[in-house]
């Protein structure tokens, strides 16, 4: 008797549902990432040719800005933020979509002010980015962090 | 199952056709275990250093998901890669496959910031090999067993892999369907601004490397991005369909691999090319010399890989 001739058992029920789910589940996902900044899960690699770089300020109590590229209170942007957005002093890529960039940079900030316990002067961080998105204009955007406590 | 039409496979195939796919699911194992290692080695160098995922900006998907204490995390990381190494070699084969998957999985929803779509699809990979008996052969399970004369069962391992093949090929187009629509629903990118925009940055990269000057002269060109976005596009397009038939896997197997040498070739995509690669075990039956294709219910020897008992 040859296995040509044997049939495998048919799928039982719970491996339909799983099949179903599962493929149903990512098709849901891929629908629901063009409304997502970052894209989640739905598969949208290299969508856009967009550049970026942002200079980083912290603000103190005067309300005086100075840049954290050289580093701040021992703290280094580079040693904090270490995916995304990191190294943002200099033109680069961004790797995820503009869109995305912003959004994390905006988290970066919040976690890097609620993380420096060294710094006691700084009232809150901010970023202004400037992007260009697939070889378009030249955009300008300032994100702010939380304030300090 | 590569003779038959594009919905055989969620119907009850032959043993016979699945079993060469049988393999395909155990190099499919193999190969992952590797790319798995591959994928955790920049969180192993981090953790060499000292550095855990909390002492730097992460962000948790969900509120109630548990942060992790160093130990927990560095404990976490080499469970990881443990499991993978095992997987890689065939001990324990499915439950460190399954382990493989649970661990990088939780490891994948600590933060946000670890998403890419190549891990995305190397958890996607990791779980379909899983739900196959992907221990049956090019394992040290395999191996064992045939020390201790209890070779694989093929014909036992094609019915519980047939499931994961079928999975497995109705997953595995989402990543081209995906990239593809998004693209094609992009002005921007359906035009070749996207295209020609990367180009123009990254020129002086690729004559560093020793793209001939001419050649970057015409790729430089918008005219000729306006055609070759769009033909990227419908090549992308096309793949799920390519595969899905019958009469065009070969060629989509073909056009999958071609088409993955070259994003790897012109972009930085991780893993990405690889996984798209191994992917096509799916697709294609492996017959490897040494085991004729089919095997009977009773003790026949099936070359070096065991009999189907």
């Amino acid at each position: 008797m040859t296995t040509g001739r044997i049939l495998v058992p048919a799928f039982s029920s719970w491996q339909w549902g799983l099949l179903v789910g599962l493929v149903g589940l990512q098709a849901v996902m891929l629908v629901r990432a063009y409304g997502d900044a970052h894209a989640h899960f739905g598969y949208q690699p290299f969508n856009e040719s967009s550049f970026w770089q942002a200079r980083v300020e912290r603000v103190d109590a005067r309300g005086r800005a100075h840049s954290l590229e050289a580093g701040w209170f021992g703290y280094r942007w580079d040693d904090l933020v270490r995916d995304r957005v990191q190294r943002p002093f200099r033109w680069r890529r961004a790797q995820h979509g503009i869109r995305s960039t912003l959004v994390f940079m905006r988290e970066a900030l919040d976690w890097v002010a609620m993380h420096t316990p060294r710094d006691q002067h700084t009232r809150f961080l901010q970023a202004t980015v400037t992007y260009r998105r697939n070889g378009g204009e030249v955009q300008r955007t300032r994100l702010q962090s939380i304030a300090r406590k | 199952m590569g003779k038959h039409g594009p919905w055989h496979v969620l119907k009850r195939p032959a043993v016979g056709a699945v079993q060469a796919h049988v393999q395909g699911l155990c190099l499919m194992r193999a190969g992952l275990g590797v790319l798995s290692l591959w994928h955790l080695r920049p969180f192993v160098e981090r953790a060499l250093d000292g550095v855990a995922y909390g002492d730097v900006f992460f962000v948790p998907w969900f509120s109630w998901y548990p942060v992790l204490g160093r130990g927990a995390y560095f404990g976490l990381l080499w469970c990881a890669v443990a499991c993978a190494a095992l997987m890689t070699a065939g001990l324990w084969s499915r439950w460190t496959t399954w382990l493989t998957w649970g661990v990088l999985t939780f490891h994948f929803f600590l933060s946000e910031t670890f998403f890419h779509n190549n891990r995305h699809f190397l958890l996607m990979l990791l779980l379909v090999v899983a739900l196959g008996d992907n221990g049956a052969a090019f394992s040290v399970d395999a191996w064992w067993a045939r020390r201790r004369h209890r070779p694989s069962n093929l014909m036992r391992a094609a019915r519980e892999s047939a499931f994961a093949v079928a999975v497995g090929r109705c997953l595995v187009v989402f990543p081209y369907l995906g990239s593809g629509l998004s693209k094609l629903l992009d002005p921007d990118w359906w035009g070749g601004r996207v295209t020609w925009d990367r180009v123009l940055h990254y020129r002086h990269v690729a004559e560093a490397k020793g793209a001939p000057v001419w050649v970057m002269d015409v790729l430089c060109r918008a005219d000729v991005h306006g055609v070759l976005a769009k033909a990227l596009i419908l090549t992308e397009l096309s793949i799920p369909f390519l595969l899905w038939l019958p009469r065009t896997r070969r060629v989509g197997v073909a056009v999958v691999i071609g088409f993955h040498l070259m994003i790897q070739l012109t972009a930085s995509v991780q893993i990405f090319s690889w996984l798209g690669i191994l992917a096509t075990l799916l697709w294609l039956p492996v017959r490897w010399p040494v085991v004729r294709a089919s095997t009977t219910e009773h003790a026949h020897r099936v070359g070096r890989l065991g009999s189907a008992a």
